[in-house]
């Protein structure tokens, strides 16, 4: 691949750009109910893998936190059951706020790849050029 | 008799402390010929490899982006370099025939 | 003059660093890839040997850093690989430079008048 640096570095920023997408779609709904009857909520992690050779990195799938969430006693919620309970998602806020730092970071080594790797490049075409 | 009058000059011997230097051989301009030729062949491979890493580069085959540039101008300097040499031989026949007129 | 050690030299590194350029986007963009192991690119040290030998045409080789790994298993040190990539670039620009300027100078030599 020409220029392989820079898209080496595009699957990173597409890596990092889903992992905030998740964390983002976890924080939104940190407080969304659910009846009993069926799943909390479930936080979603991307799970990472490296790629043949020299290709970066790519979503090899999602992973789901606890279906069983959260019970609280909430009585008056229309989504209570018989006994006043309802789910709410498992997940923890600090560690969410983590995570997004993390895919923040992650998100802007790459980015600041792409602009080295385009450094290198033009040094590249300047060879010969008087 | 006039002392200064030049009598006939026999035939002189040489005196041996300098050694016998052969006639000057023409040569036949091969040589010279043969490198230039040899040369000008360098430049069309290097043209040839040049055009290759070029698609290559284009097309998406190629790692390495300075191998293309590099060839390019081993390319094109070596065909200057060419190119001045034929001038400077068509420069020195064109004095040398100067000369003649 | 095109042949030299030094133009061979300076393509080797030209080589070398873009591999390794290369490199540094792979850790980076693995660098919360649970149980990735930080890759380096070596040609440094067998390019000086080789200089000296009267060569200068070497191969870069990669190998995996043997740096202690966190909880997810990964190794990739942020701070070291931006510090490494900037480092490349410039080296990259520098080998550039150079051989250009061998060129530069042949065309320089031809010039008359």
């Amino acid at each position: 691949m020409t220029f392989d640096a820079i898209g080496i570095a595009g699957t990173g920023l597409t890596l990092h750009r889903k992992w905030l997408d998740a964390v983002s779609d976890n924080l939104a709904n940190i407080n969304t109910v659910k009846p009993t009857d069926g799943e909390a909520f479930r936080a979603r992690y991307v799970v990472a893998q490296e790629g043949e050779g020299t290709t970066g990195v790519y979503v090899a799938g999602a992973a789901y936190g606890s279906a069983e969430g959260r019970m609280v006693y909430e009585p008056a919620h229309p989504l209570a059951d018989e006994e006043g309970y309802v789910r709410y998602p498992d997940i923890d806020l600090a560690s969410q706020m983590g995570q997004l730092i993390m895919a923040q970071r992650g998100y802007q080594a790459n980015a600041a790849v792409v602009d080295r790797a385009k450094e290198t490049y033009q040094a590249a075409l300047q060879i010969g050029r008087n | 008799m006039d002392p200064l009058a030049i009598t006939s000059v026999q035939g002189t011997t040489g005196t041996g402390y300098v050694p016998n230097v052969g006639g000057v051989q023409s040569t036949d301009g091969s040589s010279f010929a043969a490198s230039l030729t040899g040369a000008v062949d360098n430049v069309q491979q290097l043209q040839n490899t040049s055009n290759e890493l070029a698609i290559k580069a284009v097309t998406g085959d190629l790692e390495d982006i300075h191998n293309a540039t590099l060839a390019s101008t081993r390319a094109a300097v070596t065909l200057e370099l060419v190119a001045a040499v034929r001038n400077k031989g068509i420069d020195a026949f064109s004095e040398i025939m100067r000369m003649q007129a | 003059m095109l042949e030299s050690v030094t133009s061979a030299a300076l393509s080797s590194a030209l080589d070398g660093l873009a591999l390794r350029q290369r490199t540094i986007a792979t850790n980076i963009a693995n660098v919360n890839t649970p149980g990735y192991t930080s890759r380096r690119v070596l040609f440094e040290d067998a390019l000086a040997k080789s200089v000296d030998a009267g060569s200068g045409d070497i191969e870069a080789v990669t190998a995996r850093s043997l740096e202690p790994t966190r909880l997810d298993g990964n190794n990739v040190n942020l701070d070291t690989e931006t510090l490494s990539n900037v480092d490349t670039v410039l080296r990259f620009q520098f080998a550039s430079q150079a051989i250009g300027g061998q060129f530069s100078s042949l065309r320089t030599a031809m010039k008359t008048n």
